[in-house]
């Protein structure tokens, strides 16, 4: 049963990226459609979580390194960062603030309990560190996936109404992007050209980082 | 093949950092996540070129390549949260839209004044 859990996992998602790439469109992101089968296949077959992650346990085990793997990226976009060092690090420092300040004022304004306003937290952050920060600060990680899908589905499907009134420059609009939506805005971000994403990237990259000191601290702060 | 070799020994590298920072994290009672401070380990080591890049290009490639499948266990682990589909999770679903929307403002606009000052300088 693991061994077909764990089959079942890697045979969906390249199926679903097959199916990705051949329409090209945010809605079947693989992941989201490779999470919308298995807990489909979880249901039906009435098998449980912890069944399932007896064997899908051997891809969890990737996600660590893989963030590790994070840094290469991040190492090649330092040119970007150095030229425009303060415009970049200020913007998305204070994005980043707002974006853990605005998500804890609504959720407690709202009465919302405790571990979920936890998950809510790091929903600007690129899905792979939001899983880990979710956890150590008391979130809830799978839902905390679905809320990063969230931002960056809010920043693809409405970027081009909210640029139409907030007529940000190149740079502008790739920092907003990048800080408040991570990859899925970075990949809007290909549709207002190159300056445009490489500022979101270097902003998601950049905004990992600090909100993965950030969160905890701000927990800690507030003592939430 | 000796492609794949190369990929596999440089996959075992970024774990032997992830394995790092976690150790780092557990000693010391960091409260951020030890695969983050594995990551800045490798980051400091390439950017002061302690760490030839060559070394863990390959790897690093590979395994961002398939990032998104390493966070479906967690992912559908949702299956145990039928609140999502309840009042309170339509309820946070317009919190993330609202702040997604704020941090986007806030980010662009201080990107906006920021480089405008450095113009005027």
């Amino acid at each position: 049963m693991p061994f077909v859990m764990f089959m079942l996992t890697v045979l969906s998602f390249m199926l679903m990226g097959k199916i990705y790439s051949e329409y090209r469109t945010p809605v079947l992101t693989p992941v989201l459609t490779t999470v919308v089968l298995l807990v489909s296949v979880l249901l039906v077959f009435d098998i449980p979580y912890d069944t399932y992650m007896e064997g899908a346990v051997w891809i969890d085990k990737m996600l660590g390194p893989a963030v590790v793997a994070l840094a290469y990226p991040m190492y090649r976009q330092r040119a970007v960062l150095k030229k425009h060092f303060l415009p970049i690090v200020g913007s998305v420092v204070v994005g980043v603030v707002v974006a853990f300040g605005s998500g804890y004022a609504m959720a407690v304004s709202l009465g919302l309990e405790r571990e979920l306003l936890l998950t809510l937290l790091p929903k600007s952050l690129t899905t792979p560190i939001a899983v880990p920060v979710a956890s150590e600060i008391g979130g809830i990680p799978s839902m905390a996936v679905a809320f990063t899908m969230i931002a960056g589905f809010t920043a693809i499907l409405t970027s081009p109404l909210f640029f139409k009134y907030i007529p940000f420059k190149d740079m502008g609009k790739g920092i907003a992007l990048g800080t408040a939506a991570h990859g899925l805005g970075t990949s809007k971000a290909i549709e207002y050209g190159e300056e445009t994403v490489s500022m979101s990237s270097v902003a998601m990259s950049l905004a990992a980082i600090i909100g993965s000191f950030f969160g905890p601290f701000f927990v800690w702060l507030l003592s939430i | 093949m000796r492609l794949i070799m190369k990929v596999i020994l440089q996959v075992a590298g970024l774990y032997i950092f992830y394995y790092i920072g976690s150790t780092i994290q557990e000693w010391l009672g960091l409260p951020v996540p030890g695969s983050i401070l594995g990551l800045l380990l490798l980051l400091t080591l390439l950017m002061t070129g302690a760490l030839p890049v060559a070394w863990i290009d390959h790897g690093a490639g590979f395994m961002l390549a398939y990032l998104p499948l390493f966070f479906v266990p967690v992912t559908v682990g949702i299956i145990e949260y039928p609140i999502l589909l309840s009042g309170t999770g339509i309820l946070m679903i317009l919190m993330t839209i609202t702040g997604t929307w704020l941090t986007m403002f806030v980010a662009g606009f201080t990107s906006e004044k920021l480089s405008k000052q450095k113009e005027e300088v």
